[in-house]
């Protein structure tokens, strides 16, 4: 089925921007976590609309290649928050505190 | 034996590697260093012995072996002067190379290899017997002279690496062998020179031996540049560097090439490196400098052998020359023009080598003399005769300076004959020949080389007035020597005089060998002239052995060419044998209309020779005269005569200026030139660099400054990243 996946994208970029904002603006880690969340998510609605849409090359509409895809970046995802919260708490043993602003000791 | 040829420089080879090696490392005593040292010399002067004997055989008897190897063995042909080369090593298969073809054969490829050729004929034989048995002599007097001194290995290494390079050098088979034992030479000459590197040579100018090393060496560089310059060129227009393939292709077209420009070219820049090796004007002043090395040293290498490879190598490369009537004319002048320019200078030196360094470079003036008239023949044989007693005035010298304190001041001897008979006999056998006492060895050479000089129709009277003029100076300073140190009041400090005695008898018998040398050698070669006078036939043995390898061949230009057909001419009327020459050789080959070259001396009447060596006595005996008038007895007159004479002996003492004239024109120019490369070099090529390095140093300190350590900082920038990439993708 061929179709028009310009509303899904409009979404997929509006999700985006906002994780980007929030993981730019946010100190809280716990917050950038969910952020960068947000942006694989949109990442993956990008991905799941383009495969379900637009056609491939020599192939018709509707090769799930893109799903596939969006079922990888889920599983990195989630061993991405395995990894990151467990940062996140070392460094809370550590400060006791999850402002990312305070761990700036790798720098000149 | 002749095919172990090249077995010769490698016994001193293997010397030089067991004795530097060994002695390095500290395994070496030093009676071990001596015997091994002197072992190899002796080697290779036996191993030379045999295969001479079998040379002087004839070489027919390796022609089967030639045609079975022709790549390793090479026989002359029947009719030529015998000649045997033997090739153990290919070296540098160079492949096609394109000769320019100015001689009119067109611009053509010729396959070139360079391989490690030795080759032998009568020339290379008796250099051969000169370098291996006086240098085991020289060898083995260094035992005496050098005894006490620390890290001697040092000393007999170096000799011995400067054997095997000599060796090479009258060995090779062509330029490029014959190269590398004169760059070899050269090195040797350095390491030796510069052997007492911290002592202080020249105390008027603070001269350090090993200053004096590198002057030599620089010097030398010079002339090599030169000769290196030659050697490329004639590679260029022959495409060969083998002498026996240069001789036939020079003697072979000689139509197109006598007097040529470009083979005076070639002559004048090989004979440039001979400048500088043979120590000729204008590249003499390093050889005076160069008695800053041990006095055995100065005797083997600054006398007897390696200086002299310039003159050998003008007769290897004889064909050349006789082609290049220009090239001769350059090197009889500058011959003539250092024979006298040094005995000058030798006339007013305090130092006993420098008497002698001077000497040498006068007589080596001689021999270029002989060279550029075309008597190569009297230019080896001086080369031989000098070698014996120039040696023998060094080694004596020695002998005098290691028991005189080590000074070299001829006004600290004085009356040494009482304490060194052995010395001072041999000494004064010495002078005698070097001053042209007949019948002794110097006679029959020098006098040989100006009745050339005057007869030759390449020499002029002019030549043999100054060469006369040279030879009497001769006379004189080497008497001067005689009388300074040997007769007379002995002027030593006390504590000097108490111990003189004679020199052990290592170094003596070394001395008498040499003395004995000087005064016979010379009936080897008695010249034509001379043994006519005494009702005697031909009795030149050496002309004989030698005069077919250097003598002149070859075709020469037709008049209308106007290749040198003026020469030519008179060639042909003053020759008396020319006209039969051609003649007969007209019955064979289609003579060109210029004819033959022939090398054409007139042959002088019987008074002629007579009035010439009535003058050679007279010379010999003015020379000797003003040195007695003026040396001789308790109250020298030349003290008495030196505040008239006072710029005279100035202008010779400091030789003529030449080193302060080389020190305005060539050293200060070169000094500021380096200056300012020095500043092109530390400004603008080190400036360069420098602000490489310096862009990336302030490239990184503002770099730096995003590296925030905050991870919301690098996130930013990883976004702005992400967008101008994209960004650039869609536009």
């Amino acid at each position: 089925m061929v179709g028009d996946p310009g509303p899904y994208l409009l979404l997929a970029t509006i999700l985006f921007v906002i994780g980007a904002f929030g993981v730019i603006s946010r100190r809280g880690a716990i917050t950038i976590l969910m952020s960068i969340e947000l942006m694989l998510n949109s990442a993956n609605l990008a991905l799941v609309a383009v495969s379900r849409f637009l056609p491939a090359a020599g192939q018709g509409a509707g090769i799930p290649d893109g799903q596939v895809i969006g079922f990888l970046v889920l599983a990195i995802a989630a061993a991405e928050v395995a990894v990151g919260l467990a940062i996140v708490i070392a460094m809370f043993r550590l400060r006791e505190s999850v402002d990312v602003d305070l761990a700036r000791l790798l720098r000149w | 034996m002749l095919t172990y040829l090249w077995l010769i420089p490698l016994a001193p080879l293997a010397g030089f590697v067991l004795v530097g090696g060994l002695g390095m490392a500290g395994k070496l005593r030093e009676p071990w260093v001596q015997r091994l040292a002197v072992l190899a010399s002796a080697a290779s002067f036996v191993l030379a012995v045999f295969v001479i004997a079998d040379f002087a055989g004839g070489v027919d008897d390796y022609r089967a072996l030639a045609e079975a190897q022709p790549s390793k063995y090479e026989v002359s042909a029947p009719g030529e002067p015998a000649r045997f080369e033997v090739t153990p090593l290919r070296w540098m298969p160079v492949g096609d190379i394109t000769l320019r073809g100015w001689d009119g054969d067109g611009v053509r490829q010729v396959a070139f290899s360079v391989d490690w050729t030795f080759a032998i004929d009568t020339l290379t034989a008796i250099m051969l017997l000169v370098v291996s048995g006086i240098g085991t002599l020289i060898h083995l007097y260094s035992i005496g002279y050098m005894a006490g001194e620390e890290r001697q290995f040092r000393f007999f290494a170096y000799l011995n690496l400067f054997m095997a390079m000599m060796l090479t050098l009258v060995l090779a088979g062509n330029l490029a062998v014959l190269f590398v034992g004169w760059e070899g030479v050269g090195l040797c000459s350095y390491l030796l020179i510069g052997y007492y590197y911290r002592q202080v040579f020249d105390k008027e100018s603070g001269l350090t031996c090993a200053d004096a090393g590198r002057k030599a060496f620089l010097t030398n560089r010079i002339g090599d540049f030169g000769f290196l310059l030659g050697m490329l060129l004639l590679l260029l227009t022959f495409g060969t560097w083998d002498f026996s393939e240069l001789a036939t292709a020079i003697n072979g077209s000689s139509a197109f090439w006598y007097g040529s420009l470009l083979l005076t070219g070639i002559g004048v820049l090989l004979f440039f490196g001979a400048t500088g090796k043979s120590a000729q004007v204008p590249l003499y002043v390093w050889l005076p400098d160069a008695m800053a090395g041990p006095t055995p040293v100065s005797a083997l290498i600054h006398a007897a052998t390696m200086v002299t490879a310039g003159v050998y190598m003008l007769a290897r490369m004889s064909a050349l020359y006789w082609h290049s009537p220009g090239a001769m004319f350059v090197v009889a002048v500058i011959g003539c023009l250092t024979a006298l320019l040094a005995a000058t200078m030798g006339m007013a030196q305090y130092d006993i080598k420098k008497v002698l360094a001077y000497s040498t470079v006068s007589q080596l003036g001689f021999m270029m003399l002989g060279a550029g008239v075309g008597a190569f023949v009297a230019a080896i044989f001086h080369l031989v005769t000098h070698a014996f007693f120039k040696a023998c005035l060094f080694l004596g010298s020695g002998s005098v300076i290691a028991r005189c304190g080590h000074t070299n001041d001829m006004r600290l001897y004085g009356g040494l004959r009482r304490w060194m008979p052995v010395t001072y006999w041999t000494f004064l056998v010495s002078t005698l020949a070097i001053a042209g006492l007949f019948p002794l060895s110097g006679f029959m050479s020098k006098d040989e080389i100006l009745a050339r000089s005057l007869f030759s129709f390449r020499g002029s009277p002019v030549l043999w007035a100054f060469g006369t003029l040279a030879a009497g100076m001769t006379s004189f300073y080497m008497f001067r020597a005689v009388y300074m140190t040997f007769h007379g009041e002995n002027r030593s400090p006390e504590h000097v005089r108490e111990q003189l005695r004679e020199s052990p008898t290592v170094m003596t018998s070394v001395l008498i060998i040499l003395a004995l040398g000087a005064a016979s050698i010379g009936l080897l070669g008695v010249p034509a002239g001379v043994s006519r006078l005494f009702g005697v036939g031909d009795i030149n043995w050496f002309e004989k052995v030698l005069h077919p390898v250097v003598a002149a061949r070859g075709v020469v230009a037709a008049p209308a060419e106007g290749h040198g057909g003026e020469h030519v001419a008179s060639a042909g009327e003053t020759h008396h044998a020319g006209d039969a020459g051609v003649a007969e050789h007209a019955a064979e080959t289609p003579v060109p209309p210029g004819g033959y070259l022939v090398e054409g001396a007139q042959h002088p009447s019987w008074s002629a020779e007579a009035g010439l060596f009535v003058l050679a006595f007279a010379v010999f005996f003015t020379g000797l005269g003003l040195a007695r008038w003026a040396y001789a007895g308790p109250q020298p007159r030349a003290e008495a005569l030196a505040p008239r004479l006072r710029f005279v002996r100035r202008l010779l003492h400091r030789k003529w200026f030449v080193d302060e004239l080389y020190d305005r024109l060539v050293i200060r120019p070169y000094y500021a030139l380096s200056d300012f490369f020095s500043a092109v070099d530390q400004r603008i090529v080190d400036g360069a660099v420098n602000m490489t390095a310096a862009t990336t140093e302030l490239s990184g300190q503002v770099l730096k400054l995003f590296g925030t350590g905050v991870v919301r900082h690098y996130a930013l920038w990883f976004l702005a990243g992400a967008v101008l990439l994209v960004w650039m993708m869609m536009r």
